[in-house]
């Protein structure tokens, strides 16, 4: 994750904790409506995630499409050129659920840890 | 390259004139390095648009390319190239004949030429035309090193350019100078061709490469 600025502790995502999440992320953006790079970051900055570079998420969009979860079209743009938009199909869907359910166990298994060893108060 | 990819580069080469100097010149090290990724022309074309088109957009909203693509413009192609199909074997091998033979027809011609030379001087016997060891070595020599100098211009897109050039001089330097020692003092005849036979190899060559050129990418 080359371009997400490390914020440190105060409500900050390091990028290497966010690698692992952030195509899951870009597959819940897509299943609520077909979009284009920028605005993806825009979504993931209004959540939460900070500054995101277009660059950083056009490679995972480049993966999702050569996994079949996700397919791209150019559409016509009211400002500037046309604009790559890419919509969830049912593999990724299908993907998402998967994501969501390995990402439930692991936030669930990591507060069990935290909660147990003192990390969070009970 | 192809129909489709001819077509694809000259839509980027007409969109690329519409963004600032300063984001075609970053366009243009991303596309440099590139070039000499595993992956076909048509891929890398279509990877060109989106970012020229990334990038045009950015500008309109007054976003700069570090600001579109991330300050590290390596990284981003290197995460790009590992998310595109590489090609196959032998596509690879096809590519690379594709790349080298026109710089190896030039090299053919040049050699001819030098001959016709030799004979118009009275040195050379007509028309049987001699290729000694040094032709050859020469000749190969010539091929590797200028295909070594693209190689390393394009992984180098993003380096400082001064210590890049210094390196290119002394790579090509060495490569002409070792050239010329194998032409000078390798004399020794290898097989001796009739100039008409001479003349049908960069021929041939060159038609190779135009067929390998219409089907590859």
């Amino acid at each position: 994750m080359q371009n997400t600025k490390e914020r440190g502790a105060a409500g900050v995502i390091p990028s290497q904790m966010l690698k692992g999440t952030l195509e899951g992320c870009i597959l819940a953006v897509l299943s609520c409506a077909p979009t284009y790079g920028y605005e993806i970051t825009e979504q993931l900055a209004q959540y939460g995630f900070g500054p995101i570079a277009e660059g950083t998420i056009y490679p995972l969009l480049l993966r999702l499409e050569k996994n079949g979860l996700a397919q791209a079209e150019y559409r016509a743009s009211e400002v500037g050129p046309k604009r790559k938009y890419y919509a969830l199909t049912d593999k990724g869907r299908a993907e998402l659920q998967n994501f969501l359910a390995s990402y439930r166990e692991l936030t669930a298994a990591v507060d069990r840890l935290l909660t147990d060893t003192g990390g969070i108060a009970p | 390259m192809n129909q489709r990819t001819k077509a694809l580069l000259h839509e980027n080469n007409q969109a690329e004139t519409q963004l600032s100097p300063a984001a075609q010149q970053v366009l243009t090290d991303i596309v440099v390095y590139l070039r000499t990724a595993p992956i076909s022309m048509y891929r890398q074309e279509t990877v060109r648009r989106d970012i020229t088109r990334m990038l045009l957009d950015g500008e309109a909203r007054g976003d700069d390319a570090k600001a579109v693509i991330g300050d590290d413009y390596q990284a981003f192609c290197d995460s790009v190239i590992a998310e595109l199909p590489p090609l196959s074997g032998r596509a690879r091998v096809l590519t690379a004949l594709r790349d080298v033979l026109p710089a190896a027809v030039v090299l053919l011609v040049i050699w001819l030429v030098g001959r016709l030379a030799e004979y118009a001087a009275g040195i050379a016997a007509w028309p049987a035309l001699t290729v000694t060891v040094g032709d050859v070595i020469g000749g190969v020599l010539l091929l590797a090193v200028a295909s070594a100098a693209v190689t390393m211009i394009c992984r180098t897109a993003f380096s400082t350019r001064k210590r890049v050039s210094a390196l290119l001089f002394v790579l090509l330097f060495a490569g002409l100078f070792a050239a010329l020692c194998a032409g000078f003092f390798l004399k020794q005849p290898l097989l001796t061709v009739h100039f008409g036979t001479a003349l049908i190899v960069p021929l041939a060559l060159f038609a190779v490469y135009k067929l390998l050129d219409a089907k590859l990418d």
